[in-house]
């Protein structure tokens, strides 16, 4: 496979602080990988190594199959990035603030304005200040700011941050059309949901190492799911369900009762299966809940379960 | 608007990567609108002013006030355009330093894969683009009025019109400088006015003619750029006595220290 990001035991300390922690990452051509972790897990110290913009205490670095600091001119010559929220000159009108950066990129970036600004939908108004600019406007001039790269790798910090919801849909759309181009996103977020609508394959963060990489399905089918189910005389429903050999065990939520299946057990036959059980030993079924493990539900056990062993 | 964008460089006009890098400052700092206006203040406006005033003074006095052009007032003109014009090239300067780092928008140019010395050093030529000619204008204000109000006395020779053009080139150059290394340095914009203030018009003035220093008064900038200076417009007792070479060395180590710093600094803070 071929991996548009690379790093090796990739390290960043801050005094005593270890805020990337021997990471190796693999973000694999044209995909949207997702680099999920709590604030303040090492996500945008992940990034800001990769583009140069802090160095990294050890470790190996290839972006574009470059290794970077070394080539790293060529590595971010056909990368856009937005790290933390876009900045601006104020001062300067929309075009102008994509001006001064494709002055500093390759001469072709310039013929690029247009387009990238018509592509963001700013082309109306990219002589205003951008002190007038909403934070809506402000993240697509830092998008059509990307797009004079040319970009083969997107890096994107938080994208949404400060958005409304209909900011967040029309981002989230036009990130898939990217993806759809071939391009490669890779998406730094704290928000499961985001990752988990946006990318096909993630790395999850904590505490500046990370603990799990790989496809969305390949990650939450680590996890087990489950059903959840109310009914009458819960204690006698609970040793019905337990005789049955595809059920992990049973525990006890209140007045309800959580069936995590084992491996390999199909959830809606099981939930179809526990319903006759239980309604032919003469107990009513009230509420009968099948939830697919996600990757919210495997992004809280892993992390819980590191801090558990801490 | 429309203009805005006609200003722009067009696609098929695009310059070489070091002239592009350079024009992106221009088009900041000009841009800038505020400090565009206390630059043409200090530079242009301040030579209006000057001859004006001395005009109305010997319009309304002829006996007690002289003509406000010929060599007298111009040699005058020319230290105050010199201070005034450092002062507004150190505002330049430290604009040109701070300012990316300021709206946050540095890293975006380091994420674009440009060397970090190459953003740097676009600044000089970027900053200068725009102080050079405002002081420029300044200073043929300030001949056009030393020779059309000289009313018969004497006035400096093209040459030294040339001279003096050239001093105050480097003069204001030298504060751009200054101001760009600080600036890059601090990486902020109002603490490296405040500081460059402070030390172009108080602290390097009083140190200057403190002659207990010595040999140490040679190190000063101002000392040292004051020994270039045209002699015909400088007072001997107004001058540091020092070499040309000793002058030359004080003004390149300035120059070199001051750049040196803010490349330094440019080339390993976190972007």
């Amino acid at each position: 496979m071929d991996f548009v990001v690379e790093t090796r035991g990739l390290t960043k300390h801050f005094g005593t602080r270890v805020a990337v922690d021997n990471v190796d990452l693999r973000v694999p051509r044209g995909s949207a990988f997702g680099y999920l972790g709590p604030n303040g897990a090492g996500k945008t110290t992940l990034i800001r190594m990769l583009l140069g913009l802090t160095r990294a205490t050890s470790g190996d670095m290839r972006v574009l199959g470059c290794p970077v600091p070394a080539r790293r001119a060529e590595a971010l010559r056909r990368v856009g990035a937005i790290v933390e929220e876009p900045r601006f000159h104020n001062h300067l009108t929309g075009r102008e603030n994509l001006w001064i950066v494709a002055a500093a990129r390759e001469p072709a970036a310039h013929a690029r304005i247009d387009g990238a600004l018509a592509r963001v939908g700013l082309a109306e108004r990219a002589d205003e200040r951008v002190r007038s600019y909403s934070q809506g406007m402000r993240q697509r001039l830092g998008v059509a700011r990307c797009l004079l790269a040319d970009p083969e790798l997107l890096i994107l910090d938080e994208p949404t941050n400060g958005l409304d919801p209909a900011g967040i849909n029309e981002f989230r759309a036009f990130v898939g059309e990217l993806v759809g181009e071939g391009r490669t996103i890779l998406l730094s977020s704290h928000l499961l949901g985001e990752v988990e609508r946006i990318c096909d394959a993630v790395a999850i963060v904590d505490r500046g190492r990370v603990v799990a990489q790989g496809s969305i399905a390949e990650l939450s089918a680590r996890e087990s799911s489950s059903i959840v189910i109310g009914c009458d005389d819960p204690p006698r429903a609970r040793s019905l369900i337990a005789s049955l050999g595809h059920v992990a065990r049973v525990d006890t939520e209140g007045e309800s009762l959580r069936v995590v299946l084992g491996s390999g057990a199909e959830i809606e036959p099981t939930a179809a299966e526990l319903n006759r059980l239980l309604v032919s030993a003469g107990l009513a079924v009230h509420r009968l809940d099948p939830q697919h493990a996600s990757l919210e539900q495997t992004f809280l056990d892993i992390t819980s379960r590191l801090e558990d062993a801490a | 608007m429309v203009a805005t964008a006609e200003r722009l460089p067009a696609v098929e006009r695009v310059p070489r990567m070091p002239f592009r890098l350079a024009r992106a400052e221009l088009l900041k700092l000009r841009r800038r609108r505020g400090l565009m206006i206390t630059a043409a203040l200090l530079t242009i406006a301040s030579m209006i002013v000057m001859f004006v005033a001395l005009e109305l003074f010997h319009v309304s006095n002829s006996v007690k006030h002289g003509p406000a052009g010929g060599f007298e007032n111009f040699r005058r003109s020319v230290f105050v355009l010199s201070q005034l014009g450092s002062i507004a090239a150190a505002m330049i300067g430290a604009s040109a330093g701070a300012d990316d780092l300021g709206a946050g928008v540095f890293r975006d140019l380091v994420a674009t894969g440009r060397s970090r010395a190459a953003l740097f050093l676009a600044r000089i030529p970027g900053g200068l683009a725009v102080i050079w000619p405002l002081v420029a204008i300044g200073f043929v204000v300030s001949c056009i009025f030393t020779v059309t109000l000289a009313g018969g006395l004497p006035t400096p020779s093209t040459q030294l019109f040339v001279e003096c053009a050239l001093w105050i080139g480097l003069t204001v150059g030298l504060a751009f400088l200054l101001g760009l290394g600080l600036g890059s340095l601090i990486g902020s914009r109002a603490p490296t006015i405040a500081i460059l203030f402070a030390w172009i018009l108080i602290l390097e003035p009083i140190l200057t003619h403190i002659t207990a220093l010595g040999v140490g008064r040679d190190a000063m900038l101002s000392a040292a750029v004051g020994h270039l200076a045209p002699s015909s417009i400088v007072h001997g007792e107004m001058r540091v006595p020092m070499t040309l070479g000793v002058s030359i060395v004080v003004i390149g180590a300035w120059a070199v220290v001051s750049l040196g710093a803010g490349l330094w600094r440019t080339q390993t803070r976190d972007a």
